[in-house]
């Protein structure tokens, strides 16, 4: 009972070098039904396609279809069955009230999303090594190119890590709508890589250029994921905004730097970035601001740059508006460096930058200023996208049928450019100097009333750099015990 | 001198919507202390106990665990509390001592040590001999000792408890008080929250009553047992006439008669201080009285409860009692 918690210099056995979560899972995963059965059914399976595969070695058609069979299997076990699993984990510990008592532990959000995803992760490598030995086979049986086979899994298995940091992300949120969203959204974005439009492309950039998108998606998909999941569970005192912001830019960048390196007309590696990097904006945008003195204390000991960075990374929608004012503009500056507007405007890009900022500042506007309790407000964004689009349909086919020009009004309503500059900007062309002013100002108007809106927040935020300079150095404790 | 602060709680509030959970709430707790937290169902309990616990965020107020202020310094607060829930979780395809050791790990301990302490939590709670059962096959007993084993793990310093004895059979509730007892003894300060006053009765030294948010009452068992401070009640019981006894009674300087009884009779001694009562006692002998009974009487914890609740009831916005020094 009396026992210290062990030092470091302590003899560690293997698996304390591991993450508890991790062991735990393992523990648990490979103890769970859905594992054995599966994991005996594939070898179930392997075995009679082996037999299969003998039985028909003459007959071409017969092995080109128990091939498809045997992808689809791989493919359905890697991509639809581990990564359904994760839909689960986060959501099955907040309803059986164990993750609170994690949450206690030494362990921090960040740990618990990662060890989940490691585990599940080790169990497809689990199955995929036990696969390994029929493609082999496959080989001497079938004369199938066990190369291309082994890169076809390891892509599956890149995929299947990504899938599953997705659906872990899915599990810990907790509204119905937002999930049911991002499953489509995912959904779709599967169906738009089988459709050629971005991995086909990721064929022209050469074994280096490829290998260097999978390793950047392979690194900022997943560690933005699992941030934006662990912020989900993390306790109030946790800061991930930083490391969500960061991110989300890294990735950016880094895919920029790749497009710069490879000089190819690859556009899809760096607008996923660019739109992961808006939909960062827009989820940091809905946060409420927390403003805890010990975390401004700890970004402004950590870096001389630590005071100017409280103002873009600080978790809130006061610091992600500054964040968002520099980095949207910032990041479509680079975006059409590398892809020219190909609408016929004389601001290309001014427009669907106003369009971009209007379309999650308004609601942000009215949600911050005017319904404070608003627990939703990704969900309002949402909705208040949608409900422009309808909107501008509406007006739209009114103004065809009245032959007027009854849908410019439009022009002043925030955020509407983002379908109306859609395509090559035909539907605002001939006005677009009205919808530029109309934005310009509405836009300007919820920038300064959200700018004033945070007065208070700034004024808390200079008492506490201010107390900071004063109490922290001459008392230079590092304890935070304070005399009771 | 007194005992160290374990917990200092100022102006806590929190609400759900219009649903005012805790309301101005401030206490304080010492070393060592049992307290018992009682309050009835929806008083605010568990809400406080969360707060407490750091699992939510207080609206306003302060939490300050051996002088750590929860809001600036959680990490050094959790690594001191012990939290055990009402409603524990279980796990399914992990045994007893796999749950332990999950959390022996998350905590820090390694190696060697590691096992060795997993051994001594599973040693104390007596869940050595079902170190294999996969936990979601447990009994609700069992189930209590291993989140209290669980709470445990950390060798925390002040350990707060959710109803723990909630759905226990009398065993079990034996077995959870001695086990209370001992965590006592070894100077671990413990809150205890509980609507059912008879099992906290035997185990804290003191009472904090919650209604409606608000902390109605703070003060030692005894003190609520004996109710109005200024007097003890007693009750005498002779071997021979009850007149002789009431006449004695008659002539004692602030004995004041209650009721008679068939083999003695009831009264209030006007006092504050125990010794008034071996000096009561040390007289009746001296003078002869044939006594074969003499015991202070105490109210029931629930009459207590029920007499502070009423209290309060009948003060509108009454102000939260000082705090305990």
């Amino acid at each position: 009972m009396n026992s210290q918690i062990a030092s470091i210099t302590e003899k560690r056995n293997l698996d304390d070098w591991l993450s508890p979560i991790l062991v735990k899972e393992l523990r648990q995963g490979m103890r769970a039904r859905a594992f054995i059965i599966s994991f005996l059914l594939l070898q179930a399976f392997l075995v009679l396609l082996v037999v299969g595969n003998v039985a028909a070695q003459e007959d071409r058609n017969a092995l080109d279809f128990q091939n498809n069979i045997f992808w689809v299997i791989i493919g359905f076990v890697l991509l639809a069955l581990m990564p359904l699993r994760g839909l689960v984990t986060i959501s099955s510990e907040i309803k059986n009230h164990t993750l609170e008592t994690i949450m206690l532990t030494r362990l921090t959000a960040w740990r618990v999303v990662f060890g989940k995803w490691s585990a599940l992760f080790a169990q497809s490598l689990l199955l995929v090594s036990a696969v390994l030995p029929f493609v082999v086979l496959r080989y001497f049986i079938g004369g199938d190119d066990v190369v291309s086979d082994f890169e076809l899994i390891l892509f599956m298995l890149w995929l299947s890590g990504i899938l599953i940091a997705i659906s872990i992300a899915i599990s810990a949120m907790a509204n119905a709508v937002i999930r049911i969203v991002i499953i489509v959204g995912v959904v779709s974005l599967m169906g738009a890589l089988t459709d050629n439009s971005i991995f086909s492309s990721l064929d022209r950039e050469g074994p280096w250029g490829v290998l260097g998108w999978l390793l950047i998606f392979g690194f900022f998909l997943p560690a933005l994921l699992f941030e934006l999941t662990a912020s989900g569970i993390a306790p109030a005192s946790e800061n991930h905004a930083i490391r969500r912001r960061v991110l989300a830019l890294l990735f950016f960048i880094s895919a920029c730097l790749l497009e710069w390196g490879t000089k190819d007309d690859f556009q899809g590696g760096v607008i996923i970035p660019f739109l992961i990097l808006i939909g960062v904006c827009y989820f940091e945008l809905a946060e409420k601001p927390r403003l805890l003195p010990r975390m401004v204390q700890a970004m402004i000991k950590s870096n001389p740059l630590g005071r100017i960075g409280t103002f873009f990374l600080l978790p809130g929608w006061p610091s992600a508006l500054l964040f968002s004012l520099l980095c949207i503009p910032l990041s479509m500056g680079i975006i059409f460096y590398f892809k020219p507007p190909t609408a016929d405007l004389t601001f290309p890009w001014i427009l669907p930058l106003f369009a971009i900022l209007g379309s999650v500042l308004m609601p942000i506007f009215i949600c911050h200023l005017f319904w404070p309790k608003m627990k939703q407000v990704l969900l309002m964004i949402f909705l208040y996208n949608i409900i422009l689009m309808g909107l501008t349909a509406v007006l739209d086919g009114f103004a065809t049928l009245t032959h007027s020009e009854i849908n410019n009004v439009l022009g002043f309503v925030p955020g509407l450019p983002v379908i109306m500059v859609e395509g090559d900007g035909t539907r605002i062309k001939d006005h677009q100097e009205l919808y530029l002013f109309g934005n310009g100002i509405t836009l300007s108007f919820l920038i300064l009333m959200l700018l004033v809106s945070c007065r208070g927040y700034y004024r808390e935020l200079f008492a506490i750099f201010l107390s900071s300079a004063t109490v922290i150095p001459q008392s230079n404790d590092t304890t935070g015990k304070t005399t009771p | 001198m007194s005992k160290e602060l374990v917990l200092d709680v100022h102006h806590l509030r929190r609400s759900f919507g219009k649903v005012h959970a805790v309301q101005d709430v401030s206490f304080s707790v010492r070393k060592g202390e049992v307290v018992g937290f009682i309050g009835a169902n929806g008083a605010g309990k568990t809400t406080t106990l969360r707060l407490l616990a750091m699992l939510d965020s207080p609206d306003a107020g302060s939490i300050s665990v051996l002088g750590y202020d929860a809001a600036n310094y959680p990490d050094k607060v959790r690594a001191r509390l012990g939290w055990m829930p009402d409603n524990y979780g279980t796990y399914d395809n992990v045994t007893v001592a796999e749950y332990l050791d999950f959390y022996a790990r998350s905590y820090g301990y390694i190696g060697a040590a590691r096992t060795k302490h997993v051994e001594e939590i599973m040693d104390f709670t007596d869940l050595t001999s079902i170190q294999d059962r996969l936990m979601h096959t447990m009994s609700k007993g069992m189930g209590q000792r291993l989140c209290l084993g669980r709470a445990l793990i950390n060798d925390p310093e002040l350990l707060l408890m959710d109803e723990p004895a909630a759905g226990l059979d009398p065993k079990a509730r034996i077995e959870f008080k001695n086990l209370v007892r001992i965590l006592s003894q070894q100077g671990k300060t413990i809150l205890i929250s509980s609507h059912i006053l008879s099992e906290l009765g035997e185990m804290c030294d003191t009472m904090l009553f919650i209604d409606k948010g608000r902390i109605v009452h703070h003060g030692s068992s005894e003190t609520l047992r004996r109710g109005d401070t200024s007097y003890f009640r007693v009750e005498i019981e002779v071997a021979g006439p009850v007149d002789a006894l009431i006449q004695w009674a008659a002539l004692q300087p602030g004995l004041k008669l209650v009721e008679t009884m068939n083999r003695g009779a009831r009264f209030d001694l006007a006092a504050t201080e125990q010794d008034d009562l071996v000096q009561l006692l040390r007289h009746a002998i001296k003078d002869g009285l044939p006594i074969c009974d003499f015991h202070r009487l105490e109210r029931r914890l629930e009459d207590a409860f029920v007499d502070v609740l009423k209290k309060s009831n009948d003060t509108p916005g009454m102000a939260p009692p000082p705090i305990k020094s």
